[in-house]
């Protein structure tokens, strides 16, 4: 495997590893190639972008930005089955060293709290700074909330889950048998669908209340509602 | 809430032509905008977008923007109303209007049969209260992580940002061409001394002349408190950095540094 600068017929398979991560992932925003190109040809920004390329296959891309001596570093992505392969952390170093080699004043990554990409900036001794921006959501409708879940909780291949939310329920699997109750305000199953929020953390404090108390149950709710695999800093 | 305007303002669809206003209220609200760059993005492609604005005796005075975009999770796209650019122009603030464009944003984001709005703002904005008010919740918190190499060339980077932006703003305009203060900060191995020129704020190594406001303290959070007034805040009260000077021309100081005026 090599990490190489990015070209530009790279981009199909760089936009199939994001791809890729999003369906094993929650909360990733869709891209169509105009938000790609966004992406690449951001505004008085130099964008360094590197691959990181196997046998002819791109499995893994990484992002710096440059602008008046400010040196961030953007998106380290690589595709799942390349998990706790440390290609992530090659990936963010030879990132560093492309944005060393400008002289920066700053270098800074910014991301949710607990990103993966936070847990590979710690060997690169980045200080904290002060938190700077806060992600909110409002779940609007249960009704089309739950229309929402039973997509994706079907698509994780649960079955025999009732899911309940403001007194509207739906079961997921069809014609399946209720195993399982939940329920739960609508803010916190949009959070949970997302990865937003943890299961064992809305148990402990109540925000997910479930029956029958079996292990069993519980088994099926993580499966459900696993936590979050990757973590990708999409700001619109 | 504030009461609304006594004319009761008219909420619609803003449309290429409003862009020369709706740049004014992003000017006062968030950065220098120009005319041109609205108009850009009013006609983006990566996403579909429709500002909502209030208009008040045929002016645009308040906008929200609405992107609609798909969120994806295990591979399942769920549309997601996420809200941004919520601004209103300084003279129709603490009117309710964002909260009256925030209902009308949440109501044309469910008629679409969306189940869920987002968004995103900076921990030190007022403005969470509103998107709290309107059931929004936090769900979680960023951060930045930065090795800060140059301070000097940092605080030049912050500053010229205040020179493009703060002597163009209806609140800060005026008070700052009359300001002509020397500030210092002082820290582990570097100093550097702000001053304002009339036109721009000038930011050099070292001490220069004789300072009104001396600032003291470790780089990161000397750093950090120059964009985050909780952080300067907070800093001051515990001690990490101290600020020295007369009370009006430190106070003063603190919201030029903090840009407290954004809210």
């Amino acid at each position: 495997m090599r990490i190489r600068a990015m070209r530009s017929r790279d981009a199909s398979g760089v936009a199939s590893v994001y791809e890729a991560c999003a369906s094993v992932s929650a909360g990733l925003l869709s891209r169509n190639p105009e938000r790609w190109k966004l992406l690449r040809r951001q505004r008085g920004w130099k964008g360094i972008w590197i691959v990181a390329e196997d046998h002819g296959r791109i499995v893994g891309y990484g992002l710096g930005l440059l602008q008046k001596g400010q040196a961030d570093i953007g998106e380290i992505i690589w595709s799942p089955e390349h998990e706790g392969t440390a290609l992530g952390q090659r990936l963010l170093d030879e990132v560093v060293r492309r944005l060393n080699n400008e002289s920066p004043a700053i270098v800074s990554i910014w991301g949710m709290a607990g990103s993966a990409t936070f847990k590979l900036s710690k060997p690169r001794e980045l200080e904290p700074l002060e938190a700077t921006g806060i992600f909110m959501a409002k779940a609007i409708d249960a009704h089309l909330l739950l229309r929402d879940a039973k997509r994706v909780l079907e698509k994780r291949k649960v079955r025999g889950l009732a899911v309940e939310v403001d007194r509207k329920s739906v079961v997921i699997g069809r014609g399946a048998r209720v195993a399982v109750r939940v329920s739960m305000a609508k803010n916190v199953l949009f959070g949970l669908l997302l990865g937003l929020r943890t299961l064992k953390g809305e148990i402990a404090r109540g925000g997910v209340r479930y029956s029958p108390k079996k292990p069993e149950a519980l088994k099926l709710l993580s499966e459900a509602f696993p936590e979050r695999v990757f973590w990708i800093e999409d700001a619109w | 809430m504030n009461r609304l305007p006594s004319r009761r303002p008219k909420i619609r669809i803003a449309t290429v032509k409003d862009a020369s206003q709706l740049a004014q209220i992003y000017t006062d609200a968030f950065a220098p905008v120009t005319a041109a760059d609205v108009r850009r993005s009013m006609k983006r492609k990566d996403a579909r977008a429709e500002r909502i604005v209030a208009v008040v005796d045929g002016r645009v005075v308040a906008s929200v923007t609405v992107i609609y975009f798909d969120l994806v999770v295990d591979g399942v796209p769920i549309r997601t109303g996420a809200i941004a650019g919520v601004a209103t122009s300084w003279s129709y603030r603490r009117q309710g209007l964002a909260t009256m464009l925030m209902r009308a944003a949440i109501k044309r984001i469910r008629a679409q049969g969306i189940s869920n709005s987002s968004l995103f703002t900076g921990v030190q904005l007022p403005a969470k209260r509103i998107y709290e008010r309107l059931g929004y919740s936090e769900t979680s918190r960023w951060l930045r992580l930065a090795d800060i190499r140059k301070p000097v060339d940092v605080l030049k980077r912050v500053f010229d940002e205040r020179s493009r932006w703060l002597p163009r703003t209806p609140f800060a305009g005026p008070a700052l061409k009359r300001w002509r203060e020397r500030v210092l900060y002082d820290s582990d191995g570097w100093r550097a001394t702000v001053t304002f020129d009339g036109k721009q704020f000038v930011v050099q190594a070292g001490r220069r002349g004789n300072p009104t406001i001396v600032m003291r303290g470790p780089t990161h959070p000397l750093i950090v408190s120059s964009w985050n007034r909780f952080a300067y805040d907070r800093h001051v009260k515990r001690g990490t950095i101290r600020v020295a000077g007369p009370r009006g021309a430190c106070e003063f100081w603190r919201r030029i540094v903090t840009q407290e005026w954004v809210e």
